[in-house]
């Protein structure tokens, strides 16, 4: 089956004053209808960029190099009008915060209209307007949908606003959503509501979702496959539960490595030592050498390529963590 | 130099907080020349902090977490109550008598870069607080200053660059440092690495574990994160509305929690195990503005086990005999730990 979107070779870099700078540099990724991908890494790994390029958000100063394929088709990034005509109709992000997405002056029902007209080219009565934005909220599962419609973005809190841009969003009813770190601020038991929603969105409509996120937690409730970036390049790939129980890569697990855990407080935090390098001081070889207890001299000469750990289950290491004792039974049977 | 105590006895908490209150003032009023209304942030909060240990506040945005730790040191106006630290009343202190006092209570805020001077170096940074409390020459003053950085692992070329050349970590660990270098007793840490990366987040964590160890800090730890409350912490605080709903050790408060809150807080937690997705306790709507908090119990418009008289009458804060509170009417204690 056609993948919905499509990413070969994906690179980009920026223009900068000091010459270019690679932020990310070869990306190979496809996301199938119905599916939650979720998109984890440090800050600095490259994942934004990765979704901007996707949206053809990004700015000017951008070199992007490689294909990103919507339905086999290869998209126009750049600022071109048949991209502005795919994005809110086949695919819509949303961003972190909220408040930053919505205007403070308008009132939601306004926000809410302009969303529904842009992607109704027939002009709608106010009328019928008015019933598609009450729809759009009860679906999101905004309570007193009627009363909202006349309040400001700052009368509301942090996750019902949230559940509004959800709610704009669904106004063009993408095929493919970008969530970039939704749920990062807002509290616990408000980030539990507005993934029950995401997921709704996926069982309900058959949207896809990539889902961007630090969270690994959220990744392993929501997700169907990860992706981890380290550096603008993916390092390991494949089923969540995969992944997770065994991860290949020394980077993602570094990364479970240091989760505190809720279940259990015995177990030491074993944190990945150093920082993510700025992407202009990226040494030869593997990018994640220098912080890596495994790292041997082959991994500061080559770059490792993408291999299988099974059919699903991809990952770029020199020297992995072995397949361990688990999965191979589960493999075996 | 300040005497370190004046004799209390070895049982006696480093920081003792009775029904701590503070009350902000709405823009709105009743009626049109009425009186403002007032928002009760924190609303009779009471806790102790043995010497040593590590204490967690968690609870959601807007429970009063951070208000209450403002109230401490003493940077927000508490309407009531009272917080005793070594015996010696604190709410009410002039400015001059809090000078000494700082040295002992400092505090670490979640924004390191919001708390750092731009235009200082890392190592005068560090140096600062020596010199208002006039404290040592300054050939001691950059020897201990460089001394510490090294401790909570900056190296010594990073000592000369400004607090942007750093990165989110490392900007913590001097923010550590600068709290660190008067040798406080209670360090109050608010957030302190809920801007980091998860990697960043783990170096954080270890290295206030192993301060702790090193100096004999004592920790007010306030997070929204349970599982690092949880591993840092031995003692707990869920604070909701304004109020503790439970507090107990940390263990038995994870493992075994008694409020419907804490119990619905925790399970909102995903867990990074996609073998095991835990059964969710639906929390229905938004915690509701303290300007106007619900009657009776705080927490019963959300609460599924919530009866007649939880919505009229306000449970307290009652003490099993294993040193675990619940203030509600509806919690199931284990009938053979009631005291």
């Amino acid at each position: 089956m056609q993948p919905l979107l499509e990413m070969r070779n994906l690179q980009v870099g920026f223009a900068t004053e000091l010459g270019p700078v690679p932020v990310v540099r070869g990306v190979d990724l496809q996301i199938g209808r119905g599916e939650i991908v979720g998109l984890v890494g440090e800050s600095g790994s490259g994942k934004s960029v990765t979704c901007m390029a996707a949206m053809g958000l990004l700015d000017d100063n951008a070199r992007l190099q490689g294909e990103i394929r919507w339905q086999g088709k290869r998209l126009a990034t750049q600022n071109d009008k048949a991209m502005s005509v795919l994005r809110g109709s086949e695919l819509a992000m949303i961003f972190q915060d909220p408040m930053s997405t919505l205007n403070p002056v308008q009132t939601i029902g306004k926000q809410l209209y302009e969303a529904i007209c842009i992607n109704h080219p027939e002009r709608m009565s106010r009328r019928k307007l008015q019933t598609r934005a009450l729809d759009l909220l009860r679906d999101v599962g905004v309570p007193a949908p009627e009363q909202r419609l006349k309040a400001y973005p700052h009368q509301l809190s942090g996750g019902l606003n949230q559940r509004v841009v959800i709610a704009m969003m669904l106004a063009g009813n993408p095929s493919l959503l970008i969530a970039d770190e939704p749920t990062t601020a807002l509290d616990v038991t408000v980030q539990a509501q507005i993934i029950e929603l995401l997921q709704e969105l996926r069982s309900k409509r058959g949207m896809s979702i990539i889902l961007v996120t630090h969270d690994l937690g959220v990744v392993a409730e929501t997700c169907d496959r990860v992706v981890v970036m380290y550096c603008g390049e993916i390092v390991e790939h494949g089923p969540v539960s995969k992944v997770f129980s065994n991860p290949r890569h020394p980077y993602t697990h570094g990364l479970l490595a240091s989760l505190p855990r809720i279940d259990s407080s015995d177990t030491n935090l074993e944190p990945i030592p150093g920082v993510v390098p700025h992407p202009d001081q990226l040494s030869e070889g593997c990018a994640f050498a220098p912080r890596c207890p495994h790292a041997a001299a082959c991994c500061y000469s080559g770059s490792p390529m993408m291999q299988c750990s099974d059919s699903e289950h991809l990952f770029a290491c020199f020297s992995p963590f072995p397949v361990n004792a688990e999965s191979r039974q589960a493999h075996a049977s | 130099m300040i005497p370190k105590s004046n004799s209390p006895t070895a049982q006696a908490p480093l920081l003792q907080v009775s029904d701590l209150r503070c009350a902000f003032k709405s823009s709105k009023r009743k009626g049109f020349f009425g009186p403002h209304h007032l928002i009760h942030a924190v609303n009779g909060v009471s806790f102790e902090v043995n010497a040593g240990e590590a204490f967690g506040l968690v609870g959601e945005s807007g429970c009063g977490k951070s208000t209450t730790a403002k109230l401490i040191l003493n940077m927000a106006h508490a309407s009531g109550g009272s917080v005793l630290y070594r015996g010696q009343e604190l709410v009410g202190l002039s400015h001059q008598a809090w000078k000494p006092l700082r040295r002992r209570l400092q505090y670490v805020f979640q924004d390191p870069l919001g708390a750092l001077d731009p235009r200082m170096t890392v190592l005068d940074q560090v140096i600062e607080p020596l010199t208002i409390h006039q404290l040592h020459d300054r050939n001691q003053q950059r020897q201990l200053a460089t001394q510490l950085l090294h401790s909570v692992g900056l190296q010594d070329h990073q000592l000369r660059k400004y607090p942007h050349e750093l990165s989110g970590g490392q900007r913590q660990r001097v923010v550590l440092a600068r709290a660190l270098i008067l040798e406080p007793e209670l360090l109050i840490c608010d957030e302190p690495i809920s801007a980091l990366d998860v990697s960043i987040q783990a170096q954080i964590i270890n290295l206030l574990q192993e301060l702790r160890r090193a100096m004999g800090l004592t920790l007010l730890f306030i997070s929204h994160d349970l599982s690092v409350v949880r591993h840092l912490c031995e003692r707990v605080a869920v604070m909701y509305l304004g109020q503790i709903v439970e507090m107990g050790p940390a263990k038995q408060l994870f493992n075994e929690p008694r409020h419907p809150y804490t119990q619905a807080l925790i399970s909102a937690i995903p867990k990074a195990d996609p073998g095991q997705r835990s059964e969710r306790i639906p929390l229905m709507g938004e915690p509701p503005s303290p300007a106007a908090p619900p009657a009776g119990c705080r927490f019963n418009p959300r609460c599924a086990l919530a009866t007649e008289r939880c919505r009229n009458e306000v449970p307290t804060l009652v003490q099993s005999g294993d040193n675990h509170a619940v203030a509600c009417f509806e919690a199931k204690i284990p009938v053979t730990e009631v005291a």
